[in-house]
């Protein structure tokens, strides 16, 4: 027999341990093949052994993951092996999501490469895409043959080193991820042909599909803005000079709040702007044209607003990343929801 | 108004003791053209080399490339406003060179606050030759240094001379002499085809983003029409630096990639009636719309029904191009876009920062994030020290040596005009 070593992944159904009653079975290892193990060793064709088969109720898994990978890591470690085969998981959302997981974290930490199956729509399949590779398979064990097939000469492949990149070419679900390519025509070509396709009435695929709407809903209005208390917020890069904390010009990975307490105007010999997406000569010499601070305070000794909070926040917005920005507004929003803040001004550039 | 645009090929690129083209070699005297270049009193001096393709060469802070064109009827200049007049541009006949270009390399001035020059690298061997069409060029990089105490603008224009009068120089060999071929460019009439237009929104903002346009800068511009064969006789100069990816160098505007291709699809399934051209990174909301919805105005006006719209700059002018589509598609005029994309080191985050619902036609230039590794080169021309290493991790390292990089520090890797092969595959 050859001398790939595959560890196996299954769940208490598939381990033939029992079925819904048997979902909270706490982590197991069995030596060799179990279940459909043993037809995915069969089909290794001689290159290769299951040398070992971790199992894992799905409720189990599900109540307490950190405990049963942490359980799961301690039982392989004994075991080494080339490539981690998790499921198949079909369209079974428990045991998809156990899979999903275990591939993404368990498989890191044996410092080896992973992959699983499940039908399309399987929640796995959006959670842990590009944190493994999944095979997509049928919705239902008739399936099996087929799929353990493709699993097998995947991860025959993997533990030799390779690097999938073509979804549909390599055999594994698409990853959410877009790869640049060389086409064969300028992309301006590509552009005309569209637009003929479009007045034509012909079908075109936009290369950049439609945007996902995230549905945000605007927070309703503050019915009392004179006893709101109001923070102020910016992405314009305006912090202390020095940039003591490094918040980065293009690509921040970070915010932070700065103390205005007894504070009336923001002087440009203490504050600077550092953001990288346009000309800060203006807001240099004045950082009110990005941080309204000097109006704001007239408004509070008004009585317009409440009150100021004592802090500013700020981060810069110049090529942030989705996610990051994403990040950025949840970790905002609780700090100052823990600080009382019922309103805020967002300055943005 | 017909252009007859003659062509003559370069296959090698040599130094030389005459400047002459023969057999598809073109030689250069570099010292002549050093002389020629240096009697620009704002220039220190001049240096002037070759990068060939293939060559273990890195060319760096690379700030545009031109095409060598000259006017040989009406006789003149190309790049009217600027070296040539208005009355050559876009009719009678214009020489180029094809397969080669004047590399403007340079260390410009600092300027105040934080969108100071980034740095701008073309390989001209390795992986990142892949992405650069210029890496296939037979480039002659001209390097300008500037004397003391010159402002920004002042060495912006004497840079910018510079590589347009090496263009022109080298176009000269031509005169008198029988090219490999020849395109003529005319907007005859084209009835019962749809009429399309193409639009490029040109980045103004500060002094390191703008263009000329017929030699005037961009940044109050209103919406406007100009003949593709303006374009193709130097009617647009780049002067905007953002990410070196990025960058619609006056090359591209000389072979204008969408006015191409709409241009030879003209009598056939289209009637092209003829570029506008509108600025993009407007900074507020109000001036962003007013412009989108004159560039609208004015592709209604002309009784355009599709229009080919790219950008020039990153995020803001985005936002820019969604309004132009918007103010278009809401006129019942379709478009279909131009982007660049940043979608993160892995390719996972979503690469576009606006969309407008209208959008749904929208090719791709790029992932400028993704990541490519950079061999070690023998030779490094153009500057010998990184711009801005901190910003994207050069620091530390000498010029020629070994890196991985982010696809955005390519000159015009993603360039936006479209002149590029480069897509994105969706994994």
């Amino acid at each position: 027999m050859g001398d790939l070593r595959v560890l196996h992944y299954v769940n208490q159904f598939f381990a033939g341990l029992g079925g819904e009653d048997r979902a909270d079975l706490r982590p197991r290892v069995e030596p060799g093949p179990v279940g459909p193990g043993r037809l995915l060793e069969q089909l290794l064709g001689g290159e290769g052994r299951v040398v070992a088969t971790l199992i894992c109720g799905d409720d189990a898994f599900a109540r307490d993951p950190e405990g049963c990978l942490d359980a799961l890591a301690h039982l392989a470690s004994s075991t080494p092996a080339h490539v981690l085969v998790a499921g198949p998981a079909f369209n079974a959302g428990r045991y998809g999501l156990a899979c999903g997981r275990v591939c993404a974290e368990l498989a890191p930490r044996l410092g080896i490469p992973s992959v699983t199956a499940m039908f399309p729509e399987n929640p796995g399949v959006q959670l842990y895409r590009r944190q493994t590779y999944i095979v997509p398979a049928a919705e239902t064990t008739v399936g099996m043959r087929g799929t353990l097939e493709q699993v097998a000469g995947f991860a025959r492949r993997l533990a030799g080193g390779w690097k999938p990149r073509v979804p549909e070419e390599d055999g594994y679900l698409p990853q959410g991820r877009r790869v640049n390519v060389v086409m064969a025509q300028p992309a301006a070509e590509r552009a005309a042909a569209m637009l003929v396709a479009k007045l034509g009435g012909t079908p075109w695929t936009s290369e950049i599909p439609p945007a996902r709407s995230d549905g945000w809903r605007a927070a309703p209005a503050l019915t009392n803005v004179g006893a709101a208390h109001i923070a102020l917020v910016t992405e314009g890069g305006i912090v202390p000079r020095g940039n003591p904390d490094r918040i980065e010009s293009r690509r921040a990975t970070r915010w932070r709040k700065y103390s205005i307490a007894g504070l009336d105007r923001l002087s440009s010999e203490q504050y600077e702007c550092i953001h990288g997406g346009f000309d800060t000569a203006w807001v240099n010499q004045d950082p009110h044209r990005v941080v309204p601070l000097d109006v704001v305070r007239e408004l509070e000794a008004d009585r317009r607003i409440g009150q100021l909070d004592p802090h500013y926040y700020a981060t810069v917005g110049c090529g942030t990343t989705i996610e990051t920005a994403r990040r950025f507004g949840r970790e905002m929003a609780e700090d100052l929801l823990k600080e009382g803040v019922t309103g805020v001004i967002m300055t943005a550039t | 108004m017909k252009l007859e645009v003659a062509t003559f090929d370069v296959d090698e690129i040599r130094v030389g003791r005459d400047t002459m083209l023969r057999d598809g070699v073109l030689t250069v005297a570099l010292n002549d053209l050093r002389a020629l270049l240096c009697q620009d009193a704002r220039l220190k001096d001049v240096t002037i080399e070759l990068a060939r393709p293939g060559d273990a060469v890195r060319v760096v802070h690379v700030l545009d490339a031109v095409e060598p064109r000259v006017k040989v009827a009406p006789a003149g200049a190309c790049f009217p406003g600027l070296l040539g007049t208005m009355r050559e541009a876009g009719a009678g006949r214009t020489h180029r060179l094809a397969g080669t270009a004047v590399l403007l390399a340079a260390e410009m001035p600092p300027v105040s606050g934080e969108v100071s020059h980034l740095e701008s690298i073309l390989d001209m061997s390795g992986p990142a030759a892949a992405y650069s069409p210029f890496a296939r060029l037979n480039n002659l990089v001209v390097a300008p240094r500037f004397n003391q105490g010159l402002s920004y603008l002042e060495c912006q224009a004497a840079a910018q001379q510079a590589s347009l009068r090496a263009a022109d120089y080298l176009a000269a060999v031509t005169r008198g002499r029988a090219p490999d071929g020849v395109e003529a460019f005319a907007l005859g009439p084209a009835p019962g085809l749809p009429r399309v237009l193409a639009a490029t929104l040109i980045g103004s903002d500060g002094l390191t983003h703008t263009c000329h346009v017929c030699g005037q800068a961009a940044a109050a511009m209103v919406p406007t029409l100009i003949h593709p064969n303006v374009l193709f006789d130097g009617g647009v100069v780049n002067a905007c630096y953002p990410f070196a990816s990025l960058r619609n160098p006056t090359y591209s505007y000389q072979n204008h990639p969408p006015a191409l291709a709409l241009y030879r699809r003209h009598g056939r399934s289209v009637d092209f009636r003829g570029v506008l051209l509108g600025r993009s990174i407007w900074p507020s909301h109000g001036e962003k719309s007013r412009s989108a919805e004159y560039l609208g105005l004015l592709a209604e006006t002309l009784g355009a029904d599709g229009v080919v719209i790219s950008l020039d700059g990153a995020g803001h002018a985005m936002s820019d191009l969604m309004l132009a589509c918007q103010a278009c598609e809401q006129r019942g005029i379709r478009t279909t876009l131009l982007t660049f994309e940043m979608a993160g080191d892995d390719g996972s985050d979503v690469g576009v920062v606006d969309r407008a619902p209208e959008a749904d036609a929208i090719v791709s230039c790029g992932n400028m994030d993704e990541r490519i590794t950079l061999p070690s080169m023998s030779r490094v021309v153009g500057g010998a020290h990184w711009l801005n290493a901190g910003e994207v991790g050069f620091a530390g390292l000498p010029t020629e040596a070994a890196m991985e990089a982010p696809l955005r520090v390519i000159f015009a890797a993603t360039s936006q005009l479209g002149g590029n092969a480069v897509g994105v595959r969706a994994c």
